[in-house]
Order: structure tokens, then sequence, then C-alpha cells
């Protein structure tokens, strides 16, 4: 691969040929735009392009994204989004991470508001609803984002509206690419609601339309909702997905929805494409569908918990591990992701709190998220590495 | 007010007016058929308001997806416009609160047609929070009032419930300190007028005689709805500052905004001031009025408030790199390099740059640099909001989730509708009230018209004025 002459890295092949047009144009749509996260080049004599002021191999990628200059060397790889390391590095990889997340203490420990009170007054009784995703074991197959659409009856989306960045899943899947270009290295990350105990989406609402439980669960109340969209702004992890059209037929008017095809779409015998009542068989029973203009978001399948606990409760017996378990976490064919109650310490989601490698993404801006990531580690010869 | 007046101030009132001529001047573009400019402004501007109404219907009925919004940017022009609106509309009430506090005597030429558009600004910009709403018809949940569902209150932690405070208290003190301005000049329209328009009239000035009593409880009015105003000033702007400055979005999340929004409301306000006196005073033949000496007083006030504004640019700068956060350091650095930078470069240049061309006496008297000045601004602090707004949503905390936001045309519609819907109301008010305050500027005749004050005043006046002290 080459580099142009403003330094751009190009991702493209170069010797492609163009054989055939057909006259239209397609949009391309995609979910996510930005993929990589510390990708360094290297010039044509293979040699990797050193940063200038501090000698370290440049990461290219901090100026595709910009449209003027060089790029912020460490805007991207700063983040603490993902972590990652070689198996080799693996007490440096434990180590960095204890670091950064003592530093992360450190600053949310200066507040008139400390979380652990609030955390010993409110969340140690009863159940703390807890989740924990291995990045190791995530193979980034997406079968967690489709069982959680075929659960929280959550609308698919067209191409047109994928392509305005209209998606509604409520858990993704994040790809991060780094490392050399020409042998990239990726980490896959499950990203849904994470049900911060000190949730900035929570006291934004003018309507109290979203709260939190006593079991820390960030709730929706979409009857309450006005869709003002201040919560999805105020989210760090942007999972918060509002309705922008009626996607499900469940609104007041009829004027957007959707219909099966166009031909159907005036005559007395179309019907919109969820008002047909073998499609509606697909919706969970147990999901409430939402209307336009309402905000929604991963709910931890609050359905499942309050089943579960019900279960418990009817065979008057404490609740086990294996009362709840979430549309996702059944999916998962690598079992990446663990669900639990993480005030009781014989939980799997308890045990694997534990971990050294365990980080919460972006703990320093003191939100309390109640998912807690493992570092990714790779095992890899340093030979392929090149 | 006193009748001590420094040598150096220029007389406000040109052209030796008496009274009858005041009244005459400033009534009768009220009982005159409209000119030619007025029905085509008219027109433009009600055309306007029609496409307000026209996407108005349309997001309602389509829904908020009818705008190009998105799961990473969810407001845009929507809020862009309610701060823009709402900041202009803060000139109005300085001009009349502070100013009136200060004893500034040059606010009398401006302050009717100032409170005017605040009124209109504000109306303007209360339009945006209801309709960005997902779901307008249960807007009515924002307000707490009795109800069966536990009851259910407000979030009273919410910074958007507090606009709702702020925004129905400005806009209901800014409607009664204008009306009480206009009781005593509504009762001289009607003693001009005959019949059903003498009634209308009548009505509207609640059967102001001119008594003395009337005149004594107008002016404790006045000063008591200008107590209430002041903290309005600053309270207003800071607190829809607040929409972004208790979030946690790196860019938002700024102890800077409140005197920075505040100063830049003030900024943007004078400016359209300026756009509207510019023009009414050429129409409506108001130079003795509103003179180059008001429009020099409102240039500096320009002039500071943009310098204000353009430290806290800076400010922020500086501190996002102290601050030695990457989240915050990024976000700054995206404003200025990332793929928004125009609306960065247009920010910079019309809010910071252009306004120090005010430092020189004579583009302060221009009215031609005036004007484009005005209007420089006004798309300055429209783009300072977006970029406040959209750029920062664009791009924060998870790269993954980054986006990029161009409006549709309901939203672009619902802009310019706006400004109809502004112009619309203007335009009405230039026709049916006296667009300078008639009793203000009689206030001030004998204290600021050229024929008793500066190098022209008659000689006998002023000795004859000076000796009833002696």
């Amino acid at each position: 691969m080459s580099i142009d002459k403003d330094g751009n890295t190009q991702y493209y092949a170069e010797d492609a040929k163009i054989i055939g047009k057909t006259d239209r144009d397609e949009h391309f749509a995609c979910v996510q735009y930005h993929h990589t996260m510390g990708v360094t080049a290297r010039d044509e004599n293979g040699k990797v392009i050193a940063d200038e002021s501090t000698g370290k191999p440049l990461n290219v990628d901090e100026k595709t994204i910009m449209t003027i200059g060089a790029g912020m060397q460490g805007g991207l790889t700063k983040r603490s989004i993902i972590y990652q390391g070689n198996l080799k590095d693996i007490e440096e990889l434990a180590h960095h991470i204890e670091e950064k997340r003592t530093e992360a203490e450190e600053l949310n420990q200066q507040t008139i508001y400390p979380y652990e009170q609030y955390k010993k007054d409110f969340y140690s009784q009863g159940h703390h609803w807890n989740m924990h995703v291995d990045l190791n074991a995530c193979t980034g197959c997406g079968a967690c984002q489709v069982a959680c659409i075929a659960e929280n009856n959550v609308p698919v989306m067209d191409k047109k509206e994928v392509h305005r960045h209209h998606e509604m899943s409520w858990l993704r899947i994040d790809r991060y690419v780094f490392r050399d270009y020409e042998n990239p290295n990726v980490v896959y990350q499950p990203m849904m609601c994470q049900h911060c105990d000190n949730a900035p989406c929570e006291n934004v609402c003018p309507v109290a339309a979203t709260n939190h439980s006593s079991e820390g669960l960030n709730q929706m109340t979409y009857n309450r909702c006005i869709g003002t969209r201040y919560c999805a702004n105020n989210c760090p992890y942007k999972v918060r997905r509002f309705n922008w059209l009626d996607y499900n037929t469940a609104d007041l008017f009829s004027i957007n929805e959707n219909y099966m095809d166009d031909e159907h779409m005036y005559t007395s015998d179309g019907l919109p494409f969820y008002a047909d009542n073998l499609t509606r068989m697909v919706l969970n029973p147990d999901v409430t569908v939402r209307s336009r203009g309402v905000i929604e978001k991963c709910s931890f399948c609050v359905q499942r918990i309050q089943e579960g606990k019900l279960t418990a409760k009817r065979e008057s017996r404490a609740l086990r591990d294996s009362d709840v378990k979430t549309a996702c976490q059944t999916a998962c064919p690598t079992g990446a992701i663990v669900f639990g109650d993480g005030n009781n310490k014989n939980s799997e989601v308890a045990k694997r709190l534990g971990n050294p490698l365990n980080y919460v993404v972006l703990e320093e801006i003191n939100v309390r998220s109640s998912v807690t990531y493992a570092a990714r580690v790779v095992n890899r010869d340093e030979a392929f590495e090149a | 007010m006193s009748a001590a007046v420094s040598p150096i101030r220029e007389p406000l009132i040109q052209g030796s007016k008496t009274y009858h001529q005041i009244t005459e001047d400033i009534c009768s573009p009220t009982e005159r058929t409209p000119s030619m400019a007025w029905i085509i402004a008219f027109i433009v501007a009600s055309s306007g308001l029609a496409l307000y109404v026209f996407c108005l219907i349309w997001t309602i009925w389509v829904g908020i997806g009818s705008w190009n919004l998105n799961r990473t940017i969810g407001w845009g022009w929507d809020i862009t416009n309610f701060v823009w609106w709402i900041g202009i509309g803060h000139a109005g009430t300085l001009i009349s609160a502070i100013l009136l506090l200060f004893r500034q005597r040059w606010r009398t030429g401006v302050n009717r047609a100032a409170e005017a558009m605040t009124i209109f600004a504000v109306m303007c910009a209360g339009q945006f929070p209801l309709i960005h709403m997902g779901r307008l018809w249960l807007g009515f949940f924002i307000f707490p009032y009795p109800n069966t569902r536990g009851p259910l209150w407000v979030n009273f932690n919410s910074p958007l419930l507090w606009d709702v405070f702020a925004i129905s208290t400005y806009f209901t003190v800014s409607l009664l300190f204008w009306y009480t301005g206009l009781v005593p000049d509504l009762a001289t329209v009607r003693d001009r007028a005959k019949g059903l328009r003498r009634k209308i009239y009548n009505f509207l000035s609640f059967g102001w005689t001119g008594a003395a009593k009337h005149w004594q409880r107008f002016e404790s009015l006045s000063l008591v709805l200008a107590g209430l105003s002041t903290p309005l000033v600053l309270s207003v702007h800071t607190i829809v500052s607040f929409d972004f400055a208790t979030s946690v979005i790196p860019g938002w999340h700024t102890t800077i905004f409140p005197p920075y929004f505040v100063a830049g409301a003030i900024f943007s306000g004078f400016a359209m001031v300026q756009t509207l006196m510019v023009m009414t005073r050429k129409v409506l033949n108001l130079e003795q009025y509103v003179t180059l000496e008001h429009i020099e007083s409102m240039n500096k006030v320009i002039l500071l408030t943009g310098t204000i504004v353009g430290v806290a640019y800076l400010t922020e700068l500086f501190v996002a790199w102290y601050s030695g956060y990457i989240y915050e350091q990024f976000a700054f650095y995206n404003r200025v390099m990332g793929p928004y930078w125009w609306a960065y470069v247009g920010m910079m240049s019309c809010n910071l740059l252009s306004p120090q061309i005010f430092w020189f006496k004579k583009i302060r008297r221009s009215v031609f640099w005036t004007f484009v000045m005005s209007i420089f601004v006004n798309i300055g602090m429209w783009f300072e909001r977006f970029v406040i707004i959209a750029t920062t949503l664009a791009r924060d905390y998870l790269p993954s989730s980054w986006s990029y936001y161009v409006p549709s045309w309901v939203e672009i519609g619902l802009f310019v509708g706006t400004l109809g819907l502004f112009f619309t109301l203007y335009l009405i008010f230039s026709r049916v009230a006296p667009v300078v305050a008639v009793a203000e500027i009689k206030q001030i005749l004998k204290v600021a018209g050229d024929q008793y004050t500066g190098t022209n005043a008659h000689k006998a006046h002023h000795a004859k004025g000076a000796g009833v002290h002696h």
C-alpha cells in the first residue's frame, strides 16, 4: 500500500480495474465509519514511519480522521476503550490496566457524592445486575446482536435508514483495528447499555422517563418518554436508540408505516408490514413494542430478570445464576458474555469480576458502569506480526 | 431624569424637534397606508412563515425521521436555532432593563424595537424545544402539574426542565415590560385616531388618560420590571448553557459556558438590533431619533462582547490543552481541524476577528459597515452554536459511533421559516405600534435634543435652563 502526497495511507487496492458500469448510484451503508485505533504504516522501504518528535511509531489513522493538519497523536489510542496485549507481555498489560484504573479511581474520588457510600446504602442489598464481557472469547460473530433483536422486538432497518445511521440495535459489535495496517489485529467489542449506577442519561431527562432501579438497572419508561433525545446525546457509549419513524406500526399516525411493497401501499388490501398478523408473530409478547418518537436501549433483558425472580419466588428459594440469562448471553457461542447478580458472591459473574485483566470502558468519567470487559490478549508468534 | 449633561455627549434627538413633531414623526407610520417596500417585505416574510408551518406539520406528521439527525447526533439545527434565537432576544432585555437602571439615555431611541425583537425572538426560540420532541403531543409532561400517575413529577435535575422555567419566565417578563412601555404610546395613537381604530387603541391602552397618578404608577412599574428583568439577562442564557455544561460530553462539559453564553447572547442580540434598526430608521425616516450616536454606542457593545466571546474561545482551547485530558483535547482539536473545520472558521472569523474593525470610529459610525457587520455577527453566532452542538456530538467518546450530519430540507425549512415568523411579526409591529418609545423620547428631549445640548444648541435655552438652579 502506498502513501499519497498528503501523507494519507491509501487503504484501497490500486491495481483494481473497472470492468463494467450499471449507470446506477448505490449508497454504501455502514454502521461504523471509523475502525482503527492506532494503526502504524510503513514507507516504501518497509520501514515503520516514526513520529518526528517522539521517535515512536506514528499512528497514521490520527491523520486520516482530520481534515486539516497531521492529526493529534494519541487522540485515538489514549482512550480507555480497548486494552489489548501479547501473551508474553501479559504482566505488563495487567500492570498497565491497573495503573490506568487507579488513576481513574483517583479522579473519581474527587466528588462530593462518593460512590462507595451510596453503593453501600443503595446497592449492597438484594440483586445488583452485572455483566462481564471477555474480549478474548469474542469472535465478533454477531449472534448476540441477532438474539437481542429477536428477543427485544428491535426494529430491523433497511439500507436507507442504516445509511442515515438510524440503526436500532441495542447491542452492537464495535470493531477496532490496530497495529500494522498490512497485517492488522482487531478487537471486537460488544457494546450495549452499561447500566451505569451514576448514569448521565438519567439526570438529564426532563420528564424522568429513564431512571434507576434498586437493582442497578437503568430503566426506560417508554410511555413517559417525550423524545427530547438529551439522554442519547449525553450517553458516553452512544447506545441509546431513537425511534425516528414509525418502525413498528405502533404509532398514532399511519403516515410512515412500512409496507410490504409500494404496490400495496394505497390499496385496501395493503397492510403495513407490521400490521400483518403473521408478521406480528415475530414479536416477543413479553416486550413492549415502541412507538415513534421514543428512546429505547438495552434493558439487560429485564423481562427475563423478572421471570427468573418470579420462578425463584414461586419455588420459594433464592435466585440461582441459571434463572436469569440474557438473550445475548445465551446466543454467544464462546461464552464471552456472562450476566448475573454481582451481589451474589457465588455467581459466575462475581467470580469473573476478579480477573486482573478486567477494565471498565471510560472508567475515568465516573459513570459507574455495570459492565466489565476483560482485555484482549493475543498469543501469536512475533514473526507473523510483521 | 437629571438635567446635568456632559458637554461631550452628543444630542440624541436631532432636528430641533418639538413635542408635537415627535408625536407626528413616530406615530404617523402607523396611520399611513403601507409603503411598497413594506408590502414586498411582508409578502416575503409571510411566505417564510407559510414555509415554517408546512415544515412544522411535516415534522409532526412524518416524525423526527424527516430530519437527518442520527444515533450519534441527537440535536442539530433544531437546538442550534433555539440557542441562536434565545440569544438574540437578550439585547432587548439588556437595553430595556440594565440600561434603564444605569440611566443610559440612548436606550430610549432603540428600546421599543429591541424589546419587540426580544419577544419575537423568544417566540421563535420557543418553537424548537417543542418541535424537536419525538412526541410533541405529550409535551405537557414537562410541566409539574398534579396528576394521577403516582403523582409523577418532572425531573428537577434536568437542565431541560430549568429551560422550561427560564424561558417561560423570560417571555412573560419581557412581554409585560414591552407592553407597559407601550401603554402611553398607544394612548397617543388613540388620541389621534377616529372611529373603530380609536376604540381598539383605547382598549389596548387600558384607558390611559395621562393623569399624574398614571405616570407615577407607570414609572414605578417600569422600575420594578427592570429590577425583575436584570437578573434574567444573566440567568436565561446561563440556564441555556447548562443544557451543555452539565453534561458529560467533552466540549460541552465546560464551566466557562455561562458567562461565555451570556456575552455571546448580548453580542448576537445587539447585532440583530442593528440589522433591524438600520432598516427601520431608513424606511420610516427615523434617522433623527436613531442617530449615528445610537449606532455607535451599540457597536461599542458589539466590540466589547465580541471580544469577550473571542477570549472565551481562546480560553477553551487553552484549558483543553492544559487539562491533559485526552477526550477534551481531542474534542477541541477536532473542532478546529476535523470535518467541521469550516464551521469553526466561520465562527472565529465572524465573531472574533471581524468585529475588531469597530476599534475605528469611522467604521463604528458607518451605517453601511454596521449593517454588514450585524449580518456577519448573526451568521457567526449561528455557527458558534452549530460548532458547540453538532460538531461536539459528531465525535465524542467512542470512535465506533462517530458520524457526520447534513440537515434535511425540513430542517433548513424550519430555520428559514422562523426567520419568516420573526419578520412577519416585526413588520406587523412596525405598522401597529410606534417603533420608538414616544413618551420616553419626550422625557429626554430637554436634555438630549440638539436644540438644548451639543455644539449647535441655542445658547438662550442653556442660559435659561441653568438659571433655574441658581
